[in-house]
């Protein structure tokens, strides 16, 4: 039952005279975990700006769940099943983390001002819904014990963790992780590449950025490889890693062992 | 589960207490200041949720006072609408400047809040001042004490428990606010716009509908305060006042109800019992704001406050440290 979730056609973005993008065309299936590789500069972020509603795509079309996307905003995207982890992490952090992970199911409920202010049967229902479905994710990614935490003052790799948390909450249909393994170990890496394994059996599809090749190579069914903007090549992870393009572009050093 | 109990058990000695003192206190003075401190709580509490919950900062409460305390005062005196009705529509007079103003920025952009505010603060007293036909210029505005079919509320102690109720229910609406799904995304806003956007929040929408609720409670509270002191006038709503109110939800803590209770209290009954030194009273309190924030940004009783510290002190000294 493979669909395409995430189409981009032809997407150019340039920055006052630099092709940031060039032409990049990409389909993401809905039942995969798609990687995004590239050396440092190669416009890995701003294509994800660009297919997420953040900064408009100077031109091309992006096509979400079937729908042309290419003008709306990153809201209206979250809305119809889209959510995102960031490079440098930015979780609420005056807000506990059971309140993060709230507000990524923000969409999700169904409450208006009135029932609100009067407490209604449905207020109360709704609530009840949203702690009960954030606590079974907070179980999921194991950071149950920090419900009741701020979370600007956890530790790197708990805050990422509620990124993600949030991210889920949302119900996504496809997440976009930028960078997840960011000043992580290799234990936690190693963890946090069983964690997105786990998230795809949940079922959205996984759209990651990353630099650690080992990470990718065990974790993406196919890979893109961009390079100053312009897509190098798409194909499996063993694919990638013998095309001898991608190897001088990026991979050189890695290949020696 | 025991603490709850507790918290409860707090609760209800303080209403208690709170609902007898018109009882144990019969000087009338003393009953009028806790009335205005009672309406500057509600004015604090709207100004906590547009700065303190949503991040936004507003120099111009003062004018949205004001629109709530005339639109109230007129339609009850000038054109003797039910008093319940003028007294809800100065509420929802002021929530629709708040709305007018608040998509103005909409248009431009949410940083520039502060000035707008200042600038709108300016043109309302101006407005006060001069439309001399509807508003009685800066002779002022004569109104009267609330009345319910027939039953005016012309003593002080049914004064104290009319603005007591009103409190309440503007306490318990907002706090359910701050808990519901509309707290969380202005809370969200505030602390990362980008990644609000994300998670499904409209932002800008979201930074309108705060401002719009909170210049409900905002005209509520000036409604109130038009019928309390049964006289208004243009001198009343200026920008000092809008600091004023600003430094009670500041000094109570941002993001902590009960502290812009407190916080109105102290900076209204300070000024009261110093009399004496009524002339300085604003350099006590420019003092008092300048120790604050070098000592304690986040108020007496917000995250981190001087409440927290000194909870966290006694933890300390008394040795059953319970974060290891």
């Amino acid at each position: 039952m493979m669909a395409s979730i995430l189409k981009m056609e032809h997407i150019c973005k340039n920055f006052a005279g630099l092709k940031a993008l060039d032409d990049v065309t990409l389909d993401i299936q809905d039942d995969e975990i798609f990687g995004l590789i590239g050396p440092n500069g190669a416009g890995k972020t701003t294509l994800f700006n660009a297919v997420s509603g953040f900064s408009k795509p100077s031109s091309g079309e992006v096509e979400f769940c079937g729908e042309n996307y290419t003008h709306k905003t990153t809201n209206e995207y979250c809305i119809n099943g889209l959510a995102r982890t960031f490079q440098n992490i930015r979780v609420f952090g005056d807000m506990t983390v059971v309140e993060n992970l709230k507000v990524g199911m923000h969409k999700l409920i169904k409450t208006n001002l009135a029932d609100i202010i009067l407490q209604t049967r449905r207020q109360k229902a709704e609530e009840e819904k949203a702690r009960k479905k954030c606590e079974e994710i907070m179980e999921f990614l194991g950071i149950e014990k920090y419900a009741d935490d701020f979370a600007g003052g956890l530790p790197y790799g708990t805050q990422r963790l509620v990124e993600i948390g949030r991210a889920l909450a949302s119900d996504p249909k496809l997440i976009l992780l930028d960078e997840p393994t960011a000043g992580m170990n290799e234990q936690e890496t190693m963890d946090l590449m069983e964690l997105i394994k786990r998230i795809r059996k949940r079922g959205p599809a996984v759209l990651v950025i990353e630099h650690n090749m080992k990470f990718m190579m065990n974790l993406c069914d196919r890979i893109a490889v961009l390079n100053f903007g312009k897509l190098l090549m798409v194909g499996t992870p063993s694919e990638v890693s013998s095309n001898p393009e991608v190897i001088e572009a990026y991979l050189g050093k890695e290949e020696e062992k | 589960m025991k603490k709850l109990d507790k918290k409860f058990i707090i609760f209800i000695v303080f209403m208690v207490a709170v609902l007898l003192v018109p009882f144990v206190v019969t000087n009338s003075y003393m009953l009028r200041v806790l009335c205005n401190v009672m309406i500057y709580s509600i004015i604090a509490l709207s100004i906590n949720l547009i700065v303190g919950y949503s991040g936004q900062l507003d120099f111009g409460r003062a004018a949205f006072v004001g629109l709530g305390s005339y639109c109230s005062a007129i339609l009850f005196t000038t054109l003797h609408v039910p008093f319940i009705l003028s007294f809800l529509a100065g509420g929802l007079f002021s929530a629709l400047f708040g709305a007018l103003l608040g998509m103005l920025c909409r248009y431009s952009s949410f940083d520039y809040l502060t000035l707008i505010t200042i600038g709108f603060s300016e043109i309302c007293r101006k407005v006060f001042q001069n439309w001399y036909a509807v508003t009685n210029g800066s002779f002022g505005f004569r109104t009267s004490r609330p009345e319910f079919f027939g039953f005016v509320l012309d003593t002080p102690a049914s004064m104290y428990y009319f603005c007591l109720l009103i409190l309440v229910i503007c306490y318990i609406a907002i706090k359910r606010i701050t808990k519901s799904k509309y707290g969380r995304a202005y809370m969200a806003l505030r602390d990362d716009s980008i990644a609000a956007s994300y998670a499904g929040i409209d932002v800008k929408k979201f930074k309108l509908n705060c401002f719009v609720i909170a210049s409900f409670f905002t005209g509520i509270a000036g409604a109130l305060m038009a019928h309390f002191t049964t006289f208004i006038s243009p001198t009343v709503y200026t920008t000092d006042e809008s600091l004023l109110e600003l430094q009670m939800a500041i000094l109570g803590g941002l993001g902590s109800l009960p502290g812009s209770i407190l916080g109105a209290g102290i900076l209204t009954i300070v000024p009261e019992v110093s009399r004496a030194a009524y002339e300085y009273r604003l350099l006590i309190m420019g003092v008092m704001m300048v120790i604050l924030m070098l000592f304690a940004p986040k108020g007496l009783l917000g995250r981190g406050g001087v409440w927290d510290k000194v909870v966290s002190l006694i933890r300390k000294k008394g040795g059953k440290n319970e974060n290891k």
